[in-house]
């Protein structure tokens, strides 16, 4: 029993690095693998087909669909500088914390009120636009300060 | 009879005024024996004839703490005598004020302060670029980083992080730490394959300022997809242009992306790839291990 187990255990083994490192085929040198290609054919049959049973249209054909994503993301990673890059990732971020939060409109009303304050003080002649018509941009806007304020209370920061 | 009623009149007339002066010198003589209490000041004492005296000056000896006298520290914890802020007052006062003990504590706490700042400007010491002035996250911050930071803020009006006061400090390391601890947050909270889509996502977003699209191009793809509905259905309803603007200019920039990027492509497929898998399958077969 424990000899069987062994076996089958270094059988998964294998078989799993085998899938993962085999190559369906090659994009400008990168490797589109055994895997990906069974994820992809698993949407779009679902689940019917594997690669090992596609036939060889199938595969060209399969291969073909998934090379500009490959060669879109290579390309991406090659003419995004790391500003731009650390920009896209932000906002994503920015916007899935953000939906989690909910602001109030008496929260968006106090800060339309300091906004119009502090405008007054300063004796801006730009004319601020209505509650109404700020009240969205303001709540993302404390959104935003909520999610940033939540994170720097857990960061930890030492002066030397 | 008419000289002696004349004769009794004069003599009538004289006696009342010697009465009457009589009065009046008793009143002042009275006066000037009694106290005076009309609430008038009193000025008896006044020589008419005498030279106005000279008012003699009080000397005010002020005697203030010795100038070995300890009245603070400086940052380093050296000790501040008074005889140093005598001096600086005496300076800053063009000599009017030479000693600290004159003022109030306000001020000489002013004075101090004044003190400190011209001892922590004279013998500043620079840290090394390369010197690490905080830490985000265990992440070092090095002082040519926050002297950049610094810069960027303050317009190149400040340049040197160390010649800000602590609080100074955490509010530009504040600062400095709130990209950092957002891409911190992003590497722990978003997956590589998330992240893949992303940059994906962001290229083609760029792309769309760089490629352009013509309303001719639009317009040739619009009687292209019209003729082939017509040619399906003849009574098919066709949308009219306008409604279709944008999915006509997408459908047309992702052509053109996929021109680009699909142009001299190399795809090598390896069809035999699932030689191996077979193999195992047979060596293992999956329904056995379930």
């Amino acid at each position: 029993m424990k000899k069987l187990l062994v076996i089958i255990g270094l059988g998964l083994f294998v078989s799993t690095v085998s899938v993962s490192a085999k190559t369906a085929a090659t994009v400008n040198g990168m490797k589109i693998t055994v895997v990906e290609a069974n994820k992809a054919l698993k949407v779009l049959t679902k689940g019917k087909m594997t690669w090992s049973k596609l036939p060889k249209d199938g595969k060209a054909q399969l291969i073909q669909m998934l090379a500009p994503a490959k060669l879109v993301l290579a390309t991406a990673k090659k003419q995004l500088s790391k500003k731009e890059k650390q920009s896209a990732l932000t906002g994503f971020w920015m916007q899935k914390k953000m939906s989690k939060i909910k602001v109030s409109d008496k929260e968006a009303k106090s800060a339309y009120k300091k906004m119009k304050q502090a405008a007054k003080k300063v004796k801006s002649k730009k004319k601020l636009p209505t509650f109404k018509q700020a009240k969205n941009s303001i709540k993302m806007q404390i959104a935003q300060e909520k999610v940033v304020s939540k994170l720097m209370k857990k960061a930890k920061i030492k002066i030397k | 009879m008419k000289k002696t009623l004349m004769t009794l009149g004069v003599a009538l007339s004289l006696s009342a005024t010697a009465a009457y002066s009589d009065s009046l010198s008793n009143s002042l003589n009275g006066m000037l024996g009694h106290k005076d209490a009309s609430g008038m000041v009193n000025l008896d004492s006044i020589n008419l004839n005498g030279k106005p005296k000279r008012r003699q000056t009080v000397k005010h000896v002020f005697k203030g703490r010795s100038g070995k006298a300890v009245i603070g520290h400086y940052n380093d914890g050296k000790v501040v005598r008074k005889r140093e802020a005598d001096k600086y007052i005496r300076k800053v006062t063009k000599g009017k004020i030479k000693d600290l003990d004159m003022l109030p504590k306000k001020q000489r706490l002013l004075v101090l302060n004044d003190l400190q700042k011209i001892y922590a400007m004279k013998h500043f010491k620079h840290r090394s670029p390369t010197a690490v002035v905080a830490t985000i996250n265990d992440k070092e911050i090095l002082k040519k980083e926050a002297d950049l930071f610094l810069k960027k803020v303050t317009d190149g009006k400040v340049k040197d992080f160390d010649r800000l006061d602590k609080t100074q400090q955490m509010a530009l390391v504040e600062d400095l730490a709130r990209p950092i601890v957002i891409l911190d947050a992003i590497e722990n909270d978003i997956f590589p394959e998330e992240k893949e889509n992303i940059f994906k996502q962001a290229w083609l977003e760029k792309q769309r300022g760089v490629i352009n699209v013509t309303a001719d191009e639009m317009l040739k793809l619009y009687e292209k997809k019209k003729a082939q509905s017509l040619a399906v259905n003849p009574q098919a309803q066709i949308p009219p242009y306008i409604s279709l603007g944008n999915r006509l200019k997408n459908e047309i920039f992702e052509q053109k992306v996929m021109f680009n990027i699909m142009k001299d492509v190399n795809i090598t497929i390896d069809y035999d790839s699932n030689e191996l898998l077979e193999k195992l399958d047979k060596i293992l077969p999956i329904k056995e291990i379930k």
